[in-house]
C-alpha cells in the first residue's frame, strides 16, 4: 500500500530501568594465520525494553562479531568468547550449553541478516520454514503452525500469503525474502531482535517499506532491537540510542539526537562530515584519512590516533583510553574530550 | 522519452543537438525472453526501452533508479558492449551504431567505462604497469620507456606513487584498486568516462576520496562523466544534471538541484522521500512516502504509464495512455499526466500537490 506517514515522535532520553539485554566486558578473539587476535575488546552495553539500539562503524570494526557472539553464532573452533555478563532478561547466556543456547535463540534472541537468501533453505518452501520454527519452539501442531505461519506472512506484508506459503525462496524478491526473515524472527515473540544490515542489499523504496514494518512491529510487540548498519541515514531514521564502534571497541555512545548534534568523539565527527547529503547542495566532502587498523596490529594509545586530526602527544602512547561517562547517557573514549568542540549535523 | 537536455534543447526531443558530446536517441536494448517448456517463445525483454539523453562536454550526468531499471544496460548499449536493437548513439556527431568493428574500436577510445568491482577489471596475474599500459598499447603504440613514463604519470594523476606500477592488484586496498582502474580508464585520453556504480562498494571515507579524485580530473583534464549509481546522496553531490529511470525509461531529468528540490514525477518524489537523511531532527520531521509492492517485472510492463501500479496519484487516464514528455519548471522534462490533466501541474513540483492528494494503491 502507498502510505504517507506522519513524522515519527522525537527521540527522547531512554531509561535503563527495564533492561532486556545486558552485556558486560565482551571480548572476542578469532584464530588468524598469526594466532589468536582480539576483534572485539571489552564491549559493554544494555538495551531497554522497546528500545532500538544502533551500532555503527566502518567495515571490520566488530559490529557483526559482537552480535553474533551474543547470539552464540560465532564458529566455535576458531573463536574464543568471554564476558563478565551476557544476560537476556534473567537468562545468563554465559552458563548455557550450545543445546540450551539453541533453545534461547528464537524465543529470546532472533537475528535478521543482510542476505536472506543465505539464511533461508532453498530446498524447502517458505511456509514450511516458518512453520518448522513454530513447531520446534512453541510446540504447535502441524495445522496450527501452518495457520500461524500464514498469519505471520500476512502481518509482514507478503501479498496472498496462502499461495506464497507454498513457494520456494527463489520465487521471492529480495524485499519479500527479507519480510520472510522478519516473519521467522517474529515467530516466537523474541525479547531481542538483532538486525545486521537488514536493508543494505535492498533498494531504497523497499528499504523504506522494511524500516516502516520493523517500526510498526516494535510498537506492537515492544521488543528490543539492535540495529547494525553503516548508513547514518538509516540510524537517524530508526534508532533511539547509538553505539559507535572503532577497531573492536565502543568509542562513543549516546542518544540519537545528541550523538548527531553534539558528537564527543572525533571519529563520529569524521563519519558525519563524510556523509554526502541528498537534501543539501553539493559542498566539500570530508573524508577520514587512512584506514582502520588491521586486526592484530592495533596502534598504541588511542586506536584512532593515526587518523585523528586532533591527536597530540597524550594520544599516541600507552594503553587505549578508557570509555568515560559524560553524563547519564553519553560516553566517549576520547582523551581530549573536555577541550574539544566537535561539529555535528544540524 | 526525449533527450535529457539543458534548456537550450528543443522540447520535442529528436532535434539533433550540435553541442552535445554524446547524443543518445530512442535507445532500445533487449534480451531474449525467458523460455518456458510448451509455451510459445516469449517476446524479448526490453530492458532499455526508448532512452534519450545528451551529454555535454565537461558535465556530469547522474543516472539513477532502482535495481533492474536498466542503468547498466543503457551504458552497455551506448558502448555497444551489448548491441542495441534500435536507436542512435552519436559521439561528436558520428553515429556509433552500425559502425564496423575496426572503426568502433577507435571510437571507443574516447569513451571508457569503470565498473563497481575493481577486482574484475584488473587482471590479477598482471603487473599494474601492464594493466594500466594495456590501453596505451592498443591505442597509442608507445615505446617501452615512454610507456613506463606515461604509466607513472597516470599513477601520480590518481594520487598513487609511480613505484606502484611494479606491484600486483592484490597488494592494494579497495579504494586504491578503484584509483588504479580509473588510471587505466583515462590512459588513452578518453573524453567520456562511464562510471557504473564505481564508488558503491567503497566505505564512505574511501568513496569520498574517489569522488574527490573524479572531481579533480574533470577540472584538470575536462573529463565528462555519465555517473550511474543507486545512491542518491552521492549522485546529488557529483552531478550537474540528473536523469531518473524507471523500468527501462527515463521518467524525469533536469539540473540536479531542480530534480532534487522540485521533483516533477511522482516516482522521483517517492524515491527521494525514501532516502534517509543523516540528521535525526530532519529525518524524523520529513514526510515519507512508502510505495506499495516491488518494482514490476520488466517482462510484464504495465500498460499506460509504467508507474501506474505503484503511483499514489494515479488517475484513470494513466492506466491506458502513455504520458508524453513535457517541460519541467526550471529545467529538463517529465513524462507524467499530472502535468497536462487532473491538477495540470504544467511542470511544477509534484510536492505542491501535498499528501491530501495521495491515495492508497492496493498492492
Ligand atoms: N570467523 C572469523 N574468523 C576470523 N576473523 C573474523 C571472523 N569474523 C570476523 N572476523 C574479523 O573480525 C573483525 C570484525 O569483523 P566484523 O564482521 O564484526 O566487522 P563489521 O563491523 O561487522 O564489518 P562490516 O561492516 O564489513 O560488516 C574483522 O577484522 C574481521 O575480518
Ligand atoms: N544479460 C542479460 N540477460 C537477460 N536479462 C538481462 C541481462 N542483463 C540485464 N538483464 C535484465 O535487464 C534489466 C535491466 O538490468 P540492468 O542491469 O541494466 O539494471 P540496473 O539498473 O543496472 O540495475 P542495478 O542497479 O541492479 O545494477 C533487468 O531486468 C535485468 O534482469
Ligand atoms: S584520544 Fe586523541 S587521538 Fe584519540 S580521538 Fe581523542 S584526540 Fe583523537
Ligand atoms: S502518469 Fe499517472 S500513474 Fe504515471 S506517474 Fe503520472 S500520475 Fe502517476
Ligand atoms: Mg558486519
Ligand atoms: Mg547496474
Amino acid at each position: 500500500m502507498t502510505q504517507t506517514l506522519p513524522p515519527s515522535p522525537a527521540p527522547g532520553p531512554t531509561t535503563d530501568t527495564d533492561t532486556t539485554l545486558l552485556v558486560e566486558d565482551l571480548v572476542v578473539e578469532v584464530l588468524t594465520e598469526h594466532g589468536w587476535a582480539t576483534v572485539v575488546d571489552g564491549v559493554s552495553f544494555r538495551v531497554a525494553r522497546g528500545e532500538t539500539l544502533g551500532i555503527v562503524g566502518e567495515s571490520g570494526s566488530g559490529k557483526s562479531v559482537t552480535c553474533l557472539s551474543i547470539a552464540g553464532l560465532m564458529p566455535a573452533r576458531q573463536t574464543r568468547v568471554r564476558a563478565t555478563t551476557l544476560r537476556v532478561l534473567d537468562h545468563d547466556l554465559t552458563a548455557l550449553t550450545p543445546k540450551q543456547m539453541d533453545d534461547i535463540r528464537g524465543p529470546r534472541i532472533a537475528m535478521i541478516f543482510q542476505e536472506p537468501m543465505t539464511s533461508l533453505n532453498p530446498a524447502f518452501t517458505v511456509g514450511d520454514q516458518i512453520a518448522e520454527v513454530l513447531r520446534r519452539h512453541e510446540g504447535l501442531s502441524r495445522r496450527a503452525a501452518r495457520e500461524r505461519a500464514i498469519a505471520l506472512l500476512d502481518r509482514v506484508g507478503v501479498p496472498s500469503p496462502e499461495r506464497r506459503y507454498r513457494q520456494y525462496p527463489f520465487e521471492f524478491s529480495g524485499g519479500m525474502r527479507q519480510r520472510v526473515m522478519i516473519a521467522i524472527a517474529l515467530a516466537c515473540h523474541p525479547d531481542v531482535i538483532i538486525a545486521d544490515e537488514p536493508t543494505t542489499a535492498l533498494d531504497v523504496t523497499v528499504q523504506a517499506q522494511i524500516l516502516e514494518l520493523l517500526r510498526e512491529l516494535q510498537r506492537e510487540h515492544g521488543m528490543s532491537v539492535i540495529f547494525i548498519t553503516h548508513d547514518l541515514g538509516v540510524v537517524a531514521d530508526v534508532c533511539d540510542r547509538v553505539l559507535v564502534m572503532y577497531a573492536g571497541q565502543i568509542v562513543e555512545g549516546a542518544p540519537i539526537t545528541e550523538l548527531f548534534e553534539q558528537p564527543r568523539h572525533p571519529y563520529m565527527e569524521g563519519l558525519l562530515a563524510a556523509m554526502p547529503r541528498m537534501d543539501q547542495p553539493a559542498g566539500e566532502l570530508a573524508s577520514i584519512p587512512g584506514h582502520p587498523p588491521r586486526v592484530g596490529a592495533m596502534p598504541d594509545g588511542c586506536r584512532f590516533h593515526p587518523r585523528c586530526r586532533y591527536a597530540d602527544d597524550r594520544c599516541t602512547g600507552g594503553g587505549s583510553p578508557e570509555l568515560v561517562q559524560l553524563g547519564p547517557t553519553h560516553s566517549t573514549r576520547c582523551l581530549r574530550h573536555p577541550e574539544l568542540t566537535l561539529r555535528g549535523t544540524p | 522519452m526525449s533527450p535529457v537536455d539543458t534548456d537550450k534543447g528543443a522540447a520535442n526531443g529528436t532535434a539533433p543537438d550540435a553541442t552535445a558530446l554524446l547524443q543518445v536517441r530512442d535507445l532500445v536494448v533487449s534480451f531474449p525472453g525467458r523460455r518456458r517448456p510448451f509455451r510459445a517463445a516469449p517476446p524479448p525483454l526490453r530492458a532499455v526501452d526508448g532512452v534519450s539523453f545528451d551529454l555535454h562536454e565537461g558535465e556530469t550526468l547522474g543516472l539513477v533508479g532502482e535495481s533492474g531499471c536498466g542503468k547498466s544496460t543503457t551504458a552497455r548499449g551506448v558502448m555497444r558492449l551489448i548491441e542495441p536493437a534500435e536507436g542512435s548513439v552519436r559521439l561528436q556527431g558520428r553515429e556509433l551504431l552500425g559502425l564496423p568493428p575496426k572503426q568502433l574500436r577507435a571510437a571507443r577510445r574516447d569513451v571508457q567505462m569503470v565498473f563497481q568491482d575493481p577486482y574484475s577489471s584488473l587482471d590479477p596475474s598482471m603487473l599494474i604497469r601492464e594493466s594500466i599500459g594495456e590501453p596505451l598499447d592498443v591505442h597509442l603504440q608507445l615505446g617501452r620507456q615512454e610507456k613506463a613514463e606515461r604509466v607513472g604519470e597516470l599513477l601520480r594523476r590518481v594520487g598513487l606513487p609511480p613505484e606502484y606500477m611494479m606491484r600486483y592488484p592484490h597488494e592494494f586496498s579497495g579504494g586504491q584498486r578503484q584509483r588504479l582502474t580509473i588510471a587505466r580508464a583515462i590512459a588513452a585520453d578518453p573524453k567520456i568516462l562511464v562510471l557504473d556504480e564505481a564508488v558503491s562498494a567503497l566505505d564512505v571515507s574511501t568513496q569520498n576520496q574517489v569522488i574527490g579524485l573524479l572531481e579533480e580530473l574533470s577540472a584538470a583534464i575536462g573529463l565528462t562523466y555519465l555517473f550511474i549509481a543507486h545512491d542518491l546522496s552521492v549522485v546529488r553531490h557529483i552531478s550537474d544534471r540528473v536523469a531518473v529511470m524507471y523500468l527501462g525509461q527515463i521518467v524525469e531529468h533536469g539540473d540536479a538541484a531542480r530534480v532534487f528540490d522540485s521533483p516533477t514525477h511522482p516516482y522521483t518524489e517517492a524515491l527521494l522521500s525514501a532516502v534517509p537523511v543523516p540528521s535525526p531532527r530532519v529525518q524524523r520531521s520529513r514526510e515519507r512516502i512508502v510505495l506499495s509492492g516491488d518494482p514490476p517485472d520488466p517482462s510484464r510492463v504495465p500498460s499506460g504509464c509504467r508507474f501506474h501500479t505503484r503511483c499514489p496519484y494515479v488517475m484513470d487516464l494513466c492506466r491506458t495512455e502513455v504520458p508524453q514528455p513535457t517541460r519541467a519548471h526550471g529545467s529538463g522534462e517529465v513524462a507524467c499526466h499530472l502535468h497536462t490533466s487532473g491538477p495540470t501541474l504544467a511542470g511544477a513540483s509534484v510536492r505542491s500537490l501535498g499528501a491530501a492528494r495521495r491515495q492508497r494503491v492496493p498492492a
